[in-house]
């Protein structure tokens, strides 16, 4: 089978849209999280919306997004938006804390109290994805094309003072604007974006695509908004790749994606640094 | 009257550090704040600026606070910054800019300009801001301040790792910004004998007390305690 009759089968366009525009969102919220030395925060997130789904399972929720959505929005803002305001434990210790703790409370929901069969595919498939990828209905497309069309919309019109907040809150702060504000807006977005796609394509294809394209692009480019829109291409385009060759090769979907990722991010890795040596 | 602090406690968890803080400056001056290790200067530039909350008293500025411009410690975040120059010194207009407009207007890209001129950072301004000098570096950040807010100034040791050359421009161009634009300036920085040269007002904090006077009574201090 090539690659251009795959695209005859609905499922595999639903896949291939659905991810990239997650990729899309994804990376567009990872910008200021890497930035702000957030990174691992995508991480502890993603293992929030793991607990989520967990206990949507345990209740045998028909909606578990419903469940999924609220839980990872208030640990995002409580992390992200309040996150350096009330030091009373600090960032790194609390962000550690709630990763564990948010797996290990996921588990232990999913295995004592789950009425359904099999437990260990529950598991593997909120964590890896990969059969939900590939069993998309219409509705998710059109889900993933309204977050899509927020999150950029929130972005471009925003572009600024998330600039502002990223590169420096305290003069936001002392000059009399409210960086609160767009802080807690950011989070809720970025909350949003990590259940949902928690939700379609896993905890660890999400967080990765928080860090990986952002990272990505911060070696090759050096204005924000070039690292911005360079991430989201990067994202999506190995998303795009990376469902054509898993499904070609039969391999693992979510983790193909991510290595497409890792590689791209080592490549640019490589040309910088062969840049800064021979220039 | 541009700045006056009455009455003013700062200090952490309802502890004051220091107490009954009284002085005023008008503007165009140019106030140095110095003090030994721990005197609480950095504390008491955060509270005038709106970053901590003062203990007790009143803090009040001739203008807005989106009139002001700030210049903060440099953070671990901006070194290593994916931004261009002129990215940078323009998010200055935003304590001005309403919300819901999406882009710079025309006049605050001239804005932008003005400032980027005056802090002579031009043949840089498209450069990557992680990838300047610490000297170029500050000069952004104050162009950014400058934008914001053409007559005043606060900076938070912006000296830090500079080498004497870079220092000495730093100062010299603060100086021209106060005496030829009457941007008033309020410094904190550590070191004193160059720094309090070009300023007119110096408040020196001790550990449970302070000094705040004209350049020239101070001189007269330090040379009377010199001599005792
Ligand atoms: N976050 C904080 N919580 C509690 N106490 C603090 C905090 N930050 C500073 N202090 C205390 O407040 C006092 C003043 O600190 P501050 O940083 O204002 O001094 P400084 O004059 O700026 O010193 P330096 O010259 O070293 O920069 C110090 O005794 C310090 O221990
Ligand atoms: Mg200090």
């Amino acid at each position: 089978m090539t690659a251009l009759e795959l695209l005859r089968f609905p499922f595999v366009q639903y896949a291939l849209i659905v991810s990239a525009l997650m990729a899309v969102c994804a990376s567009l919220i990872g910008v200021p999280l890497v930035l702000k030395r957030y990174s691992f925060m995508g991480f502890g997130l993603s293992n929030v919306a793991f607990m989520g789904m967990a206990f949507a399972i345990v209740i045998d929720a028909t909606n578990s997004l419903a469940i999924v959505m609220p839980l990872t929005v208030a640990a995002t803002i409580l992390l992200i938006g309040f996150g350096n305001r009330f030091k009373k434990i600090s960032g790194d210790a609390s962000l550690a804390m709630i990763t564990v703790g948010s797996l290990a409370i996921g588990h232990f929901a999913i295995n004592t109290f789950s009425m359904r069969g099999n437990i260990t595919a529950d598991v593997s498939e909120t964590l890896f994805g990969g059969m939900r990828l590939l069993t998309l209905q219409m509705p998710d497309v059109w889900q993933s094309i309204a977050l899509t069309a927020a999150v950029i919309f929130f972005f471009a019109f925003f572009y600024r003072r998330i600039f502002a907040i990223t590169f420096d809150v305290d003069f936001m702060q002392a000059t009399g604007q409210r960086p609160l504000i767009y802080e807690l807006l950011l989070s809720a977005i970025t909350g949003v974006v990590i259940a949902m796609s928690m939700n379609l394509l896993g905890s660890l294809l999400t967080a990765s695509l928080i860090i990986f394209p952002a990272l990505s692009a911060m070696r090759l480019f050096k204005s924000y908004k070039t690292v911005v829109i360079f991430a989201a291409i990067a994202a999506a385009t190995c998303s795009l790749l990376g469902i054509l060759v898993s499904i070609l090769f039969e391999l693992p979907v979510t983790t193909t994606i991510i290595l497409m990722n890792i590689t791209l991010f080592l490549v640019l890795l490589a040309v910088d640094t062969l840049r800064k040596i021979l220039v | 009257m541009s700045l006056s602090i009455s009455d003013l406690s700062i200090g952490y968890d309802g502890v004051a550090i220091l107490d009954d803080i009284n002085f005023n400056i008008n503007s165009g001056s140019y106030l140095c704040i110095v003090g030994e290790n721990g005197t609480g200067k950095s504390t008491l530039l955060k509270t005038i600026s709106n970053l901590h909350k003062p203990i007790f008293g009143d803090i009040s500025f001739g203008v807005s606070r989106r009139e002001i411009g700030y210049l903060s410690q440099q953070t671990a975040v901006q070194k290593d910054f994916p931004a261009t120059v002129s990215e940078i010194v323009a998010t200055g207009t935003l304590s001005k800019g309403k919300w819901y407009r999406p882009f710079y207007s025309k006049q605050e890209k001239e804005l932008i300009s003005w400032a980027i001129e005056k802090t002579n950072i031009t043949d840089i301004r498209d450069k990557c801001f992680r990838e300047l000098s610490g000297g170029q570096q500050r000069r952004v950040l104050l162009a950014r301040a400058l934008v914001g807010a053409k007559n005043f100034i606060i900076l938070d040791e912006p000296t830090t790792g500079l080498d004497p050359a870079a220092t000495k421009d730093f100062y010299e161009l603060l100086e021209k910004l106060n005496r030829n634009d009457g941007i008033t300036i309020i410094m904190v920085t550590h070191d004193v004998e160059s720094a309090i040269r070009y300023a007119t007002h110096v408040l020196h904090l001790q550990s449970d007390d302070y000094f705040f006077g004209t350049l020239g009574e101070y001189s007269q201090l330090r040379k009377g305690g010199a001599d005792e």
